[in-house]
């Protein structure tokens, strides 16, 4: 028999190795032109081509069709709770500036404190912010003490 | 050509948990997606996913800026998939010998292709996935890992080569030699 996988053996009714090679060269387009229209005239012609041919094509197309399975939701948390569970807490040496700031505690720690400032100065006698008026009568300018020669 | 992020790759190197978080988000789906496809198991799949990251994250160090980041990621994927087929199988072996010492018609009971699948129905939805996901645990893991590379996961046969270390040629005949396979089992079934 041939070496050449396009010399075809028409009295076999398998496919050699060498045309199932090509026949999978040629659906994954890795076949130069002049290469790719023997082999379409082959599975026009040839019905152990075309049935191999059809047969390729399908099982490609139900392989990339597969669905892609995704990974738990709780994927992410299982792995760091595994790393941290595994390493005593230690794997993770340096961790970023966001880890190691609560920055949602310091928000509200910085809320209540600014709440708090605002509200003694507020009902301070002296604070800037207090609105309350003294119906006291102004004191008089040092000027209007002053005895008249 | 690299396909992560100096900033981030520098951050992992400084063992950021952030960074981590970011790495595993970004690829969970795709390890997760290769290791189930390898295994048929959940589990497994997850188990194994799990391992991969751990292995990588503890590697980073070693990863040299030469090949994409996500062929790497792969190649450990495939590796750690390959290694648990391999301890699956001898565990299968072991657990049937004491099987077969308890009972000897437990072999009856074998896991096998599905049968008596009316084969209009076979090749709809679930059960074509099913079917496919038998064809596919058929192959070894060499076999197995090329034509999912391949066909479910559509890398290009140049990062196949990387991903398996494996020369142009082999990955070639190997991906010919699954594909022939999984088409005579899913002809088989097709045909009852």
């Amino acid at each position: 028999m041939s070496n050449d996988p396009l010399q075809t053996d028409a009295t076999n009714d398998e496919l050699t190795d060498d045309e199932i090679a090509l026949l999978s060269d040629f659906h994954d387009n890795l076949l130069p032109a002049d290469k790719a229209k023997e082999v379409v005239a082959l599975i026009d012609r040839d019905p152990r081509w075309r049935g191999a041919s059809d047969d390729f094509a399908a099982t490609k197309q139900a392989l990339s069709g597969l669905q892609k399975a995704r990974a738990p939701v709780t994927f992410s948390e299982d792995l760091t709770n595994t790393i941290h569970r595994r390493s005593g807490g230690a794997f993770f040496g340096r961790r970023a500036f966001g880890d190691r700031v609560p920055f949602g505690v310091l928000l509200i720690i910085g809320i209540v404190l600014i709440i708090g400032v605002a509200f003694m100065l507020w009902s301070s006698q002296t604070g800037s912010l207090s609105s309350r008026k003294t119906n006291a009568p102004a004191e008089q300018s040092g000027a209007d003490k002053l005895p008249r020669p | 050509m690299i396909d992560l992020d100096k900033a981030l790759l520098k951050r992992l190197r400084d063992r950021d948990e952030r960074a981590f978080r970011e790495l595993v988000e970004a690829h969970r789906d795709r390890v997760f997606n290769i290791t189930y496809r390898m295994l048929g198991n959940r589990a497994e799949a997850e188990d194994v996913a799990q391992e991969v990251f751990i292995a990588v994250f503890k590697t980073i160090d070693s990863f040299r800026e030469e090949s994409k980041f996500s062929t790497w990621l792969y190649r450990v994927a495939v590796n750690h998939c390959k290694n648990r087929i391999k301890y699956l199988a001898r565990r299968h072996e072991r657990d049937r010998d004491e099987l077969d010492e308890a009972s000897p018609s437990a072999n009856n009971a074998s896991l096998g292709p599905t049968k008596g699948a009316r084969p209009d129905r076979a090749l709809e939805g679930a059960q074509m996935e099913v079917l496919l996901q038998e064809a596919i645990a058929s192959l070894d893991e060499e076999h197995r890992a090329v034509v999912i590379l391949r066909d479910v996961e559509e890398l290009s046969i140049e990062e196949i080569c990387e991903i398996t270390g494996l020369p142009d040629g082999t990955v070639k005949s190997r991906l010919h030699r699954a594909r022939a396979a999984l088409r005579k089992k899913l002809a088989r079934h097709v045909e009852g």
